[in-house]
């Protein structure tokens, strides 16, 4: 699903079309059993970043390592949520 | 943000300034100048890899705001947490011990019944199970260009006002929100329903609840903050209903759910 075109659309908004939701509800649940996969180090730096909305210097601070550590951390953190993202969305493939 | 000059028309954006720049977060948190967000978003349209991990990190933003934040220990030191345990231990164990030694030696039958009021939650108990601990946050849409939608426009109206935590406020344009909205295509009945929950009126809030369709991406918060204004209602019958249906969801409220289905059993 990609966002519709704002010419096409009424609303061009991704939240405003119902063929999102649904695509967005199925992406959650892949999303959740990844996130249940993860260490709780890798889903304190996500939880930081995309909830707390911190920037890697807030970050590095909070958790008291060197920038460019914290850096690699939520990097690689990415990377493992993606991968297991992946796992998940192909052992939920009939 | 270092962006390629795409000559006096605007900019472009490429991949490697989408990660190392952090675009993504600071797109979705809405930290982006709008001359960035419009190079993000032209770049994402025309790219594939950028656009599947804007979804994904899409996904993660609204599913990590519902995942208990205790169940991090943020910001806690590994020694710090085993105190906590050690301490936690050794009140258990003294406890025990003082239940052990006061128990009366006579069993003595009480009825079932009594047991059951007994082991009801007190009003207080009761109270908190109804709390609402953690209030959705809003991220909005991804894409400008609603500006002439006026649902669109009263929702975000609302919105602006629930995001700073003015819920009675957010009222009003929500519900203006809802009545344009014809295609029924916004998220407005769940914002609706927290909205009149955290301002103490968990009988609309049940309205609005019920109106959130199902395999919409809030169906399963909805089915969960119903739960709680049930609750806030004391309409056991129904709160149990819409917990199980939340636990049957092994979702982020999953096990919170059982443990107050195990709390209000007795009701």
């Amino acid at each position: 699903v990609r966002p519709a075109d704002p010419e096409e659309s009424e609303t061009g908004a991704w939240i405003g079309h119902p063929e999102a939701e649904l695509f967005l509800a199925e992406q959650r649940k892949g999303v959740r059993q990844a996130l249940d996969r993860l260490s709780t180090q890798d889903q304190e730096i996500l939880h930081y970043s995309f909830v707390e909305g911190d920037g890697l210097e807030i970050i590095a601070s909070k958790l008291g390592i060197p920038y460019a550590a914290a850096r690699k951390r939520k990097s690689r953190a990415l990377e493992r949520l993606k991968k297991m993202f992946v796992r998940m969305s192909q052992k939920g493939r009939p | 943000m270092k962006l390629s000059d795409d000559g006096d028309d605007g900019v472009n954006m490429v991949c490697r300034t989408v990660e190392e720049e952090d675009v993504i977060e600071r797109y979705l948190a809405g930290r982006l100048s709008t001359n960035e967000a419009e190079a993000f978003e032209q770049h994402y349209l025309e790219c594939q890899k950028c656009f599947a991990d804007l979804q994904l990190q899409h996904a993660t933003a609204i599913e990590l705001t519902y995942r208990p934040v205790h169940s991090l220990h943020l910001h806690r030191k590994p020694w710090a947490l085993s105190l906590q345990w050690a301490a936690a231990t050794v009140a258990v164990l003294l406890l025990v011990a003082g239940v052990l030694y006061l128990r009366p030696h006579e069993k003595t039958q009480v009825p079932a019944q009594q047991i059951a009021a007994a082991q009801r939650p007190s009003a207080a108990v009761l109270e908190q199970l109804a709390a609402v601990d953690q209030i959705p946050s809003y991220i909005p849409g991804l894409i400008r260009g609603g500006e002439t939608n006026p649902a669109l426009i009263k929702f975000q109206e609302g919105m602006t006002l629930y995001s700073a935590g003015k819920y009675a406020d957010a009222l009003a344009p929500l519900k203006q929100a809802e009545g344009l909205d014809s295609l029924q295509s916004l998220p407005i009945p769940f914002y609706l329903g927290i909205a009149y929950l955290v301002s103490g009126d968990p009988q609309e809030a049940i309205a609005q609840f019920s109106k959130v369709p199902r395999e919409n991406a809030y169906s399963e918060e909805a089915h969960w903050y119903l739960s709680k204004a049930y609750l806030k209602s004391r309409n056991f019958s129904s709160a149990r209903t819409e917990l199980q249906t939340v636990e049957s969801l092994h979702g982020a409220h999953s096990a919170a759910a059982h443990d107050i289905l195990q709390q209000i059993k007795n009701y």
